[in-house]
Parts: structure tokens; sequence; C-alpha cells
């Protein structure tokens, strides 16, 4: 079977060459004659903030360059309904009372037209393919907006989960603090010389003990409350636009329709050439191998001849 | 009483002992058998290669013979593979004589093939017509030849005399190799019976034309008692030789 296949793949090579060359090319062209739709580009800058809030989000730790964190954040986001629902409403006045199917289907045009690529440690472009400029501006900016608040609310959600534990950690150490100095005193009032008793002493210790963590504790939930203003400070060092969004020049890239379509085209010509290939080679009755006689007739092959050239 | 059959044979033999060893006696009375000079078939040399690497693997180290070579149908190249065996048989592996035998009475291409007259030939000689013409050339004349020639009566005939009549041995005693070019098999079941008399069959299939169908059902007719291979004529695969010493 391998040898007939082998067979019929060179005898037709050079239609099916031609074939796998031509058609996708020509699909290509058909579909940039027919595809008006136009790409639209923000580039932003991400880094690192010097200060970092020490309760915000640990993506300021990771050694990734600040584009890739931040790219990746807005991917991961994306994929969000939340964050989808945040860019549409800013973009279409009438988004927020459509229907779940038409928002479904919204956020999913979205999601298909969106595409976020670093360029480089620092530069990352948020792209966005329509057919109209002025709505591929007002998405992008939506974006980049709605990134913003997002990754912010994200911090600040963090910082005040913190602050929250924290207050209620103060609280309870509070009350044992007071509780410990309230046994001191009063063992103190009953006793007259506790200057070298032991259990006084044990009581004063704990009482200090108590009292320091409480302090540490009133000292990390200070810094929260600091965390807490710094994140809506540093925004804008780790995250701001470069480039307003703008309409890319014409390019192809793997999100075009006519390299996509291309590439469909080049999987289905594949597709059909290799069953053309398997049909011919198992159908066809005539003899296309020395091989194929061994099997079918059980003769000894003496192998093969080439087409006779008669010299004179 | 001397039969038939034992008569056409003797007049074989007589015909082949003027044609090949005529004594001073048949020289003078001008009664030799008529001998023409036989030139090289135009074949390409790798055809005639490759058919000699066919030959060796069909008949090993034997040194004489008989060897038929048959097709399911016409025009699979048999004739150019008959007479490239035979030369090679000629050039190389015989020090006696090496007969091409045209039995495709009716569509003979070996006198064409070699630039002789078609006729007289066999079918001439064993009908009576004519006295036995035979064409000798290649190096120290060993390749001969005996062309169809043309025949008036039932073909039947003619291959019930070379098989019932026991004419092959005749052959077989004159030459150390006998090279039958037969008619394809399917539609000549009478050419079955001499088939099955040789010491060794090529069977010959176009590539890209002859039915393997065909092919099986000759491999039925032929029987499979004697050594029998298949040898691939126009070749014109295109698979690259790397991949081919892959496979």
């Amino acid at each position: 079977m391998l040898h007939r296949a082998l067979d019929v793949f060179f005898q037709h090579m050079l239609r099916l060459v031609g074939a796998l060359v031509l058609v996708p090319l020509g699909v290509s062209a058909v579909g940039l004659a027919f595809d008006h739709s136009l790409t639209v580009e923000a580039r932003v800058w991400a880094d690192k903030p010097i200060f970092t809030p020490v309760f915000a989000t640990d993506r300021f730790t990771s050694s990734d360059p600040p584009a890739e964190i931040e790219a990746g954040i807005l991917r991961e986001l994306l994929a969000t309904s939340v964050f989808a629902d945040a860019v549409l409403t800013r973009v279409e006045s009438g988004y927020a009372n459509a229907s779940p199917t038409d928002r479904g289907s919204a956020a999913a045009d979205l999601r298909r037209n969106v595409s976020v690529a670093t360029e480089g440690a620092h530069l990352f472009t948020i792209s966005y393919r329509t057919t109209d400029s002025d709505r591929g501006r007002s998405v992008v900016n939506a974006m980049i907006a709605a990134f913003g608040t997002e990754v912010q609310a994200i911090d600040a959600n963090q910082v005040s989960v913190s602050q929250a534990a924290l207050k209620s950690q103060l609280d309870l150490a509070q009350f044992d603090m007071n509780d410990a100095l309230r046994q001191v005193q009063t063992y103190q009032a009953q006793h007259a010389s506790v200057f070298n008793d032991p259990t006084y002493q044990t009581l004063l210790g704990q009482a200090q003990s108590k009292t320091d963590l409480y302090l540490s504790l009133q000292a990390r939930l200070d810094e929260v409350r600091g965390s807490q203003a710094a994140v809506s400070v540093t925004q804008s060092s780790f995250f701001h636009v470069v480039d307003r969004p703008f309409v890319v020049p014409l390019t192809l890239d793997q999100h075009a329709p006519a390299v996509k379509y291309a590439l469909y085209a080049l999987v289905g010509i594949v597709a059909a050439e290799a069953l053309f290939v398997y049909v011919i080679a198992r159908r066809d009755p005539r003899i296309r191998s020395v091989q194929d006689i061994r099997g079918a007739a059980g003769l000894k092959p003496l192998g093969s001849v080439p087409v006779l050239k008669r010299t004179q | 009483m001397i039969s038939g059959s034992t008569r056409l044979a003797g007049t074989l033999q007589e015909a082949l002992d003027a044609a090949t060893d005529p004594s001073p006696e048949l020289l003078d009375s001008g009664r030799r058998a008529r001998t023409v000079p036989l030139r090289q078939p135009p074949l390409d040399p790798e055809f005639v290669e490759r058919c000699r690497l066919a030959l060796a693997r069909l008949v090993a180290l034997e040194d004489e013979g008989v060897i038929a070579v048959c097709s399911a149908r016409r025009r699979e190249g048999r004739s150019s593979v008959a007479a490239a065996l035979a030369v090679t048989l000629a050039r190389g592996r015989a020090e006696g004589r090496v007969l091409l035998l045209d039995l495709d009475f009716g569509h003979a291409t070996q006198a064409a093939l070699m630039s002789v007259a078609p006729s007289p030939g066999l079918a001439d000689f064993l009908e009576g017509r004519e006295r036995l013409r035979l064409a000798a050339g290649g190096p120290n004349r060993q390749l001969w030849q005996i062309p169809a020639g043309i025949h008036l009566g039932d073909r039947l005939r003619l291959f019930h005399a070379l098989t019932g009549e026991a004419l092959l041995p005749v052959f077989r005693q004159k030459f150390q190799w006998v090279v039958l070019d037969l008619p394809p098999l399917l539609g000549h079941p009478e050419t079955v019976p001499l088939v099955r008399s040789v010491d060794w069959q090529v069977i010959v299939g176009r590539h890209r034309r002859t039915m393997v169908a065909d092919l099986r059902e000759v491999a039925e007719i032929i029987g499979g008692q004697k050594p029998c291979g298949f040898l691939l004529t126009g070749d014109s695969t295109r698979i690259p030789a790397l991949i081919r010493r892959l496979l």
C-alpha cells in the first residue's frame, strides 16, 4: 500500500504541490479583496514601581519582565465576563440593558478580535480588529481604562482584606493585653510586697509580651493603611499609555482573515490530497509496483525495467 | 512406420542442422536452409541491464534451458523483454547458441525489432510451405532468431505441433538457450501447454497499465509448477531512488 501511495503521489506530484500552493494563495487573495477590516492598536508602558505597596498583589515581586506581567493579567481579565462587561459598557450605551445572548455574543466578539502582545521588556500592545476605526479606538480606550480600574480594584481589595484581618487580630490582642494588665494590677493590690514574688513576675512577663504583640499588630495595621493609599498613587508609575489608539497600516498576521482562510484552505487541500492519494492507491486496479504482484498473485518479483527508449 | 510427429521433428532437426552446421554436401547442392544476418535490437542499454538482473534472479547459475516470456495482454513490453533476454544470454551467459523464437503468430514483432524480413518463418515452415529460415547475429553469431512467419491455417495447430509433436526438445538439442516470445495468455489458451513445458516463465506487466486481476488470472493459468517471476515493464515511477532504497 505504501509503494502504491508513493507512486500515486509522485505521479501527480506537480499537480498536488501546485494545488497546495495555488489554492491557499487564491483563497488568501480573495480574502484580502473582501476584507475591509483594520486594526486599532495602543502601546502601553509597563514598569515596576520604585515604591511597592507591601500588601498589594504579588506581581511586583515576580522576575518576569513588567510587560509580560501586565499583558498576562490583561489576557486573564479579558477572559472574564466582568471585565468584558466593563469594557463594553463603556463603549456601548445600550450594552447594560441588552439581552444575555447579545451580551454574550458581544463579549465573544471582543475576545476574538482583541490581541495582546509584548514588544520587549516594558512595552505591550493592545490590538483590536474592526471595520470601524472610531469604534476600534473606543474599545481600546475602554480596555485601557477598565484594565487600570480593575488592577487597582484587585490591589485595593487585597489590601482591604489584609486590613480587616489585621484589625480583628488587633482587637483580640488588645483584649488580651488589657486582661493581662488587669491581672497584674489586681495581684499587686492584694499583696504588700511583690518585688521578688515569682507569680507577680510571671504575670508581669505575660502582660509585657501581650503588649508587644499588640504593638506589632498596630504597626502592621498602620503599614496596611499606608499601602491602601499607595495603591491608587502608584498606579501611574507601573502602567501608562505611550501611544494612544491609532489605526495600524495593513499588515498580514495570523489574525488577518486572509491568512486565516489561507491556513484553512491549506489544511483542507492537504486533507483532500491525502484522501485522493489514498483512494487512488486503494482503488486503482492497475499494477503500480512490483510489490503489488507478490501479494496479489504470489509471483516472484524480478525487478522492473524503465520505459523503453529505442536506440539506433 | 514413422509417426507424423517424429517426421516433423526430424524435418526440423535437419533444417536446423542445415542452417547452423551446413555440411559440404548441402553447401554444394544449394539445399542449405536460408540464414540471414541479424542486427542487434535497438534497445536501451539500461533496459538490457535491468533484464540481465531479472534473468539472474530467475535462473541463477543454470547454464541452459527454455524461458517463456508471456503477458496477460498485448502492448505490455513482452517482445522487448524477450529480445533483451536473448541478447543478454548471448552476450554473457551462453557459450553456445541462443534462439529467440517468435511465437506470437499474427502479431509478430521480433523480425522488425531485429531488422529481418518477417516471412518466411516458423509458421510457413510448420505449414509446409517454405524452408526454415533463421537469422543469426551478435558476437560469434550466437544470437539466432526464427521469425514467426505468416500462418494461413489455424494457429491452434501450430501450438499443437510445438508441444504435442515434441518440437521443443529439438530446439533444446540445437540451442543452449531458447527464449520464447509468446502471445498474450488471456485470449490464447492454446499457448498454456507450451508455457507449462518450459523451464522458466517470465510474466511481464506494464506499470500503471496491466490489471492486477489479469496477472492473478495468468498466475492461476500457468499453475506455478515451474519457476516463475514477474518483471514490471515501462516503470515510470517518479519515487526518488533514495526513498525506494529506504523502502
